[in-house]
C-alpha cells in the first residue's frame, strides 16, 4: 500500500532509527511500511496516525483513493 | 539489571555443581551425559553472573538500558512476529515431509540389513508424526476459541 510515511518522517527531521524508536518498532519495519512491502497492523497505523497529527487515511493511500483523499473515477 | 538474572544465574552454577558431583561421585553410565550437562550449566551460569557484574557498573547501566529497549521493540515488534509465525509456518510443512519421508527410508534400510534396530526408529518417527499433528489441531482449536 502506497503511504506518505517517508515524507512526513522525513519533513519532521527524523531518520528511520529515531522514527522507529518513536513508535516502537524495529528500523525494519519502518523500511519495509515505506517501501509499500509490509502493511502495518491497524494499531501500528494509528499510532503512525497519532504520530504525524494526521488521520489513517491521509497517510496511507487505499487503492481507489488518491494522494488528496478525493476518489478516483473511471 | 535486574536481580532475577544474578539469581538464574546461581541456579546455573548450583545445578552444574550438582551434576558434576554426580558424575565424579557415582559409578553409572550416566557419567557422561552428566558431565556434559554439568559443564553446559556451568558455563552458562557463570557467563550470566560474569554479565550482571559487568553491567551493574554506572557506566555501562545506560548502555544495558538502552540494548534491553531494543531488544524488547524487537521481540515484540509486529513484522518480526509475523515473519515468526510465517517460518514456523513453513518449517512444520518441511518438517511433516521430512518424518513422512524418514520411515519408508528406515523401514527400506532396515529390511536391506543396514540398519538393525529400524523398528524402534520408525516407531518413533510415527509417533512423532502423530504428535505433530494431532497437537497442531489441538492448538488451532484452542486459538479458535480465544479469538472467536
Amino acid at each position: 500500500m502506497e503511504n506518505l510515511v517517508e515524507k512526513l518522517r522525513k519533513e519532521r527531521g527524523l531518520n528511520q532509527d529515531e522514527f522507529a524508536e518513536a513508535i516502537r518498532v524495529s528500523r525494519q519495519t519502518v523500511s519495509s511500511i515505506e517501501r509499500g512491502k509490509y502493511n502495518p497492523s491497524l494499531e501500528l497505523a494509528f499510532t503512525i496516525a497519532d504520530f504525524f497529527g494526521k488521520t489513517i487515511e491521509e497517510i496511507f493511500i487505499h487503492k481507489g483513493g488518491t494522494e488528496d483523499g478525493k476518489e478516483k473515477t473511471d | 539489571m535486574e536481580k532475577k538474572k544474578l539469581t538464574e544465574g546461581i541456579i546455573f552454577v548450583a545445578v552444574g555443581v550438582v551434576l558434576m558431583l554426580a558424575a565424579f561421585l557415582t559409578e553409572s553410565v550416566l557419567d557422561g551425559i552428566f558431565s556434559g550437562f554439568a559443564g553446559g550449566a556451568l558455563g552458562v551460569g557463570i557467563a550470566i553472573i560474569i554479565k550482571y557484574f559487568r553491567w551493574l557498573s554506572p557506566q555501562n547501566a545506560e548502555k544495558y538500558r538502552k540494548i534491553e529497549e531494543q531488544k524488547d521493540i524487537a521481540v515484540h515488534d509486529e513484522l518480526n512476529i509475523k515473519l515468526r509465525d510465517q517460518s514456523c509456518r513453513i518449517v512444520y510443512k518441511i518438517n511433516f515431509w521430512i518424518l513422512c519421508l524418514s520411515m519408508p527410508a528406515f523401514s527400506i534400510l532396515g529390511a536391506m540389513g543396514v540398519i538393525k534396530e529400524y523398528k524402534i526408529i520408525v516407531m518413533y518417527l510415527f509417533a512423532l508424526l502423530v504428535a505433530q499433528v494431532v497437537l497442531g489441531c489441538v492448538v488451532f482449536n484452542q486459538l479458535r476459541k480465544k479469538y472467536c
